[in-house]
């Protein structure tokens, strides 16, 4: 393997402005929303009190999820020594670091009362899995910046494997508090289960090395720097098996569910009797996110196209999507069984499946969130050394001569 | 020799002393009226009012944990706690012509009037009433009579 | 003192008079004018008012529901809580929510077997457990337990992430969807907090009984009875020792302070 050079990117030509100046204009629109929506109220939106986290939350869970997941590449690297991967290290802990930000930033938005913030810094409830998951995403903002320090600067190099082994376990910690979120209510049928945490830790594997490969072919194939075939089709297998790992979760998730009687309703809902949620995830996450992107990612043939590659990690996100918003909102719109085996009505929709439609504030608020990430990313490339100015297969393989 | 940086940021330095001299002059002729609070109740309030002055914010804030946290609404001597802001109201709160209390929205309102001129934003009454309860009940009842909602 | 409007205290009619006819009238007339929640008061042993020394730890404020007494149709508690505590017709505000974003603190819940038809009414409202998941979840500590067991949200430090509400397995906390104007002074609500039933802390502090029981009572219709669980002389713990106190979701282990009979 040939020694790596770490430059920042030209950034002149129209492309990267333009580029820029979509992300500026999705950060616009999030922005003009969050003002409309913290000064006239949550009217606006769709979320109700039925169906009280809504179309923000689905964006700012899949960016929070995916940002611990695109640091892998840099665990890979670092915590398990596999050299091939080291070259890409610097965009992984930037991508992780940026992904959080957008995240947080949908969050923070979304709330009630935004400017009370201060007041969530500073009382903390240490048995809210919520307080623990701010300690969480703080700390993590910090020690990914110390291990990207470690990579960056000189002489530092010695530590990157302590940081980066702290980043590791700390991302494993957060995943795990963001899955508890909704493994810890007790009250819904569709949370109260002990493998939410795992169960978003690999969905955060997929997610992020989803967005990481996508980003990293954005970043080359607009400055023109070589990409081979031996980084390409490492990281397409290994999105290959992190799918594949998601749906044995997902598998295991309902399987186990129904087993019980108890969650029959649930599963009936999710599964057959859920219209819309039903929908999504047959067709869009099992089929479209999970089974399709493994099939072009594994095939002899198309799993070599770059467009095929492509798609699958577009597929993988859509899939992604999917998945939380059936997780989230289907979670929410199944009623509360306060009476296990009666029927149920009030004038408080009790009983009833919850309808919900995303809201135009909502959708911009989230992409944002989106444009907030990527314009970071799309900077920071452009101000640092954070990208190899090649990983063609002579330089990035580590078997070369 | 001074550098050119040097003798441009002393140039830019003694000019920006010199107008703000200047304005300091314009700035006593015109300055922001002071706000005028209309008197309240009784002879004077909880405290002394320049304790109030300095120190209301301190005392709600205070106060209001141990109304929400603990209960406790009244001194031992059944009086309201200093920091009630139902309390403060009581005695504050002052009609216009009409024989109406002012809202929060009027500048003629006891927190408004110094709120504005401060300029901090109040924020205690996106929550709690600004006017007394028997505001809202003659309100309620009026409109009950002359047939509205 | 400020007291709620409503409240009213006629002492003149507690003078006892020397000839007999009077003091009957006298007595009468204090059973009538006083009001039921003075009565209620004194009945389920409800002590004085704790609004010198803050919420009483040794007490544990709860509520007894006899849905055998609890008619088809009826929503006079619905209607107390909304006049008392400045919601749903009870004021002026929310009007550009949707229904489904309208606050309700309490609601009238139909229960029907499936298998026998029967079908029954009960009034919902915030549980007040003693093992809060809605207390567990919040991040600011917000939401909150009394020393006397009352569960409510301290909206000074409610930051509206409405977890507690995804977290209520009785869908009893409502999120303020827009700007409010018309809020009672006793019962501030506003615009991105969350905010349920509070037994009416605000009454229960100065020995009254929350809005809810008192038009129960006041209407003779007498399905709920208020009362401290930890004082076995009380109304309510003698009544749930004689018939029982069932909880909602008893399975999940919260130990309601609200209880039911007749479900």
């Amino acid at each position: 393997m040939k020694k790596i050079v770490y430059r920042a990117v030209d950034g002149r030509s129209l492309s990267y402005w333009a580029l820029l100046g979509a992300f500026g204009l999705l950060i616009a629109l999030g922005a003009g929303s969050f003002f409309y929506m913290e000064h006239a109220g949550h009217w606006v939106t769709g979320m109700d009190n039925q169906v009280v986290w809504g179309t923000p939350h689905v964006f700012a869970i899949f960016l929070i999820v995916a940002a611990s997941g695109a640091l892998n590449i840099a665990s890979i690297s670092s915590v398990f020594n596999r050299k091939l991967y080291k070259p890409m290290s610097r965009l992984s802990g930037l991508l992780s670091i940026a992904l959080l930000l957008g995240g947080l930033g949908v969050l923070v938005l979304d709330l009630g009362r935004p400017e009370r913030l201060i007041v969530a810094m500073t009382n903390y409830n240490f048995k809210s899995i919520f307080a623990w998951n701010i300690i969480l995403y703080n700390g993590f903002l910090v020690l990914v910046l110390a291990y990207l320090v470690t990579m960056m600067q000189n002489g530092l190099g010695g530590l990157t494997k302590t940081a980066g082994t702290a980043a590791f376990i700390w991302r494993l910690a957060l995943t795990t508090g963001t899955g508890s979120i909704f493994g810890f209510l007790v009250a819904r049928q569709g949370y109260d289960a002990a493998v939410m945490a795992p169960m978003f830790v690999i969905m955060s594997f997929a997610f992020g090395l989803a967005i990481f490969l996508l980003v990293l072919l954005v970043a080359y194939r607009g400055s023109e720097r070589p990409l081979g075939n031996v980084v390409l089709f490492r990281l397409k297998n290994l999105l290959g098996v992190f799918i594949a790992a998601v749906l044995y979760f997902v598998l295991v998730q309902h399987l186990t569910n129904l087993y019980a009687t108890e969650h029959h309703g649930i599963e009936a809902f999710i599964l057959r009797d859920g219209g819309l949620y039903t929908f999504l995830f047959w067709v869009v996450q099992v089929g479209l996110g999970s089974i399709l992107p493994m099939v072009l990612l594994f095939h002899p043939t198309l799993g070599k196209d770059l467009r095929m590659i492509v798609t699958a990690a577009v597929l993988t996100i859509i899939g992604g999507f999917a998945q939380l918003y059936v997780l989230l909102i289907g979670g929410q719109a199944f009623p509360l069984v306060m009476f296990p085996g009666k029927e149920v009505s009030s004038s408080f929709y009790d009983g009833v499946v919850s309808a919900y439609s995303p809201s135009l504030p909502e959708i911009l608020l989230g992409l944002g969130g989106i444009g907030i990430a990527m314009a970071l990313v799309t900077l920071a490339v452009r101000v640092l050394h954070i990208l190899p100015e090649s990983l063609a297969d002579e330089v990035a393989d580590p078997h070369a001569a | 020799m001074k550098s050119r940086t040097v003798r441009s940021l002393r140039a830019a330095l003694l000019s920006g002393v010199a107008l703000w001299a200047a304005s300091v002059g314009s700035f006593t002729q015109a300055e922001t009226p002071k706000p005028v609070l209309e008197r309240g109740k009784g002879e004077a309030c909880v405290l002394p009012t320049e304790e109030m002055r300095r120190n209301h914010m301190h005392l709600l804030k205070h106060d209001r944990d141990k109304t929400m946290r603990l209960g406790i609404r009244d001194q031992a001597d059944g009086k309201p706690i200093h920091g009630s802001l139902n309390q403060c109201i009581e005695c504050h709160a002052t009609k216009d012509e009409q024989g109406n209390f002012h809202p929060i929205t009027s500048e003629k309102h006891f927190c408004t009037a110094c709120h504005v001129y401060a300029s901090v934003k109040l924020d205690c009454f996106e929550c709690h009433a600004s006017r007394p309860e028997s505001a809202r009940i003659a309100e309620k009842a009026a409109l009950k009579a002359t047939g509205g909602k | 003192m400020n007291f709620p409007a409503g409240f009213t205290a006629n002492p003149e009619t507690v003078e006892v008079d020397t000839s007999r006819r009077r003091f009957v009238t006298g007595a009468a007339g204090a059973m009538v004018s006083l009001s039921t929640g003075v009565m209620l008061m004194n009945m389920s042993s409800a002590n004085a008012a704790t609004a010198a020394t803050g919420a009483d730890a040794r007490k544990r404020w709860g509520l007894l529901i006899d849905t055998n007494k609890c008619a088809d149709g009826c929503t006079d508690c619905v209607s107390a809580c909304q006049d008392e505590n400045g919601w749903g017709t009870g004021s002026t505000d929310e009007a550009n929510s949707r229904d489904e974003q309208k606050a309700q603190w309490i609601r009238k819940v139909t229960v029907k077997d499936k298998q026998s038809g029967h079908s029954m009414e009960l009034p919902m409202m915030c549980q007040h457990c003693e093992n809060p998941p809605c207390v567990d979840v919040c991040p600011t500590n917000a939401s909150m337990k009394r020393p006397d067991g009352i569960v409510q949200v301290d909206k000074h430090r409610c930051i509206g992430c409405r977890y507690c509400m995804m977290a209520c397995p009785y869908k009893a906390r409502s999120f303020v969807h827009e700007a409010l104007h018309d809020q009672r002074a006793h019962a501030p609500r506003g615009k991105g907090t969350v905010e349920s039933c509070n037994l009416c802390a605000h009454r229960v502090d100065r020995g009254q009984v929350p809005a809810c029981v008192e038009r129960c009572t006041k209407e003779n219709h007498n399905a709920m009875l208020f009362g401290d669980l930890n004082d076995p002389n009380s109304a309510i713990s003698v009544a749930m020792k004689q018939h029982g106190g069932t909880e909602i979701r008893a399975d999940l282990g919260l130990n309601l302070g609200v209880r039911y009979q007749g479900i």
